[in-house]
């Protein structure tokens, strides 16, 4: 491969970040190449070394996406980061994908959780047919009813925090996963 | 050597070299895979990385022979990190050797 279509394959696989940020990396593989060729090698050579365009760029991608979690972790950052830590090889399918499933889905079911406890008492006021609370007088019924709803609005309170602390694992964990992982 | 072990201690073999002596990027890539088998292209993002969470900073030098060259170095934090990876790496090696036996030979 020469140098053209190198620079080229890596450009593409970089589309995804801003000109700048893109330029700013191809800047080190075009000066590599000048220095290669000054040092007598062939720009086929030079290329073998460098190893797969399409491989360094998914590298530089995955580096790039949990940096930018690092600077503000918000849900749609953290995803694109996920994806393309996946991108870097099937191994990533199979150990990170089921690990995130899991996590995510066990915060939604927290959500999910709070959010019944804070409708159990509109729900008990229409449907008490359909509410079978373990009391035998009315009193009871409300103070439960309206207990389990405070848990509820707790829940949902204490939500930036659990989201934070989410998010902290997923970071540390997209870290690790791409220490382990990375390039070849 | 195995791909995944090697990842490990390539940001420590960047930061040993660099603290030696300041090197432009081919330089510092020539160093390291004079040494260890890697796809070169690697060294560039690390090499980012580590500017990036301020253990290098770089400047540039004219050369005689070409156009300026932009030269990594540690900053006192780098040089920090670089010695502790360093011990580190020394322990862990020991560590090992001392697991696997004599060490050498029967390869």
């Amino acid at each position: 491969m020469n140098s053209v279509e190198y620079i080229k394959r890596l450009e593409k696989g970089l589309r995804k970040l801003k000109p700048i940020e893109r330029e700013e990396y191809l800047q080190d593989y075009r000066e590599h190449f000048q220095e290669g060729l000054r040092q007598g090698k062939t720009e086929d050579q030079i290329s073998r070394d460098l190893g797969n365009p399409d491989k360094i760029a998914k590298l530089i991608l995955a580096e790039h996406n949990i940096r930018m979690l690092d600077d503000k972790p918000k849900s749609r950052s953290i995803f694109t980061a996920i994806m393309s830590i996946i991108g870097l090889g099937f191994f990533n399918l199979i150990v990170t994908l089921p690990f995130f499933v899991v996590l995510y889905a066990l915060v939604f079911a927290v959500f999910a959780i709070a959010a019944a406890f804070v409708t159990l008492p509109v729900f008990y006021y229409y449907f008490p047919e359909h509410v079978m609370l373990p009391f035998t007088n009315l009193n009871q019924e409300l103070f439960f009813a309206f207990g389990i709803m405070l848990i509820g609005i707790g829940i949902f309170l204490f939500s930036g925090k659990i989201l934070k602390g989410v998010f902290k694992v997923t970071v540390a964990f997209l870290k690790w996963n791409l220490k382990v992982i990375k390039g070849e | 050597m195995d791909k995944q072990m090697k990842k490990g201690v390539l940001d420590l073999c960047v930061l040993s070299v660099l603290s030696e002596e300041d090197c432009y990027g081919y330089q510092l890539v020539e160093k390291i895979s004079a040494a260890i088998e890697i796809s070169e292209g690697t060294i560039y993002p690390l090499l980012k990385r580590l500017q990036k969470d301020g253990l290098l900073a770089s400047y540039i030098r004219e050369s005689s022979e070409g156009p300026a060259r932009k030269y990594y170095k540690l900053t006192p934090e780098g040089i920090t990190k670089c010695k502790r990876l360093r011990k580190e790496w020394f322990e862990f090696y020991n560590g090992v050797n001392k697991l696997l036996g004599r060490g050498n030979g029967d390869e």
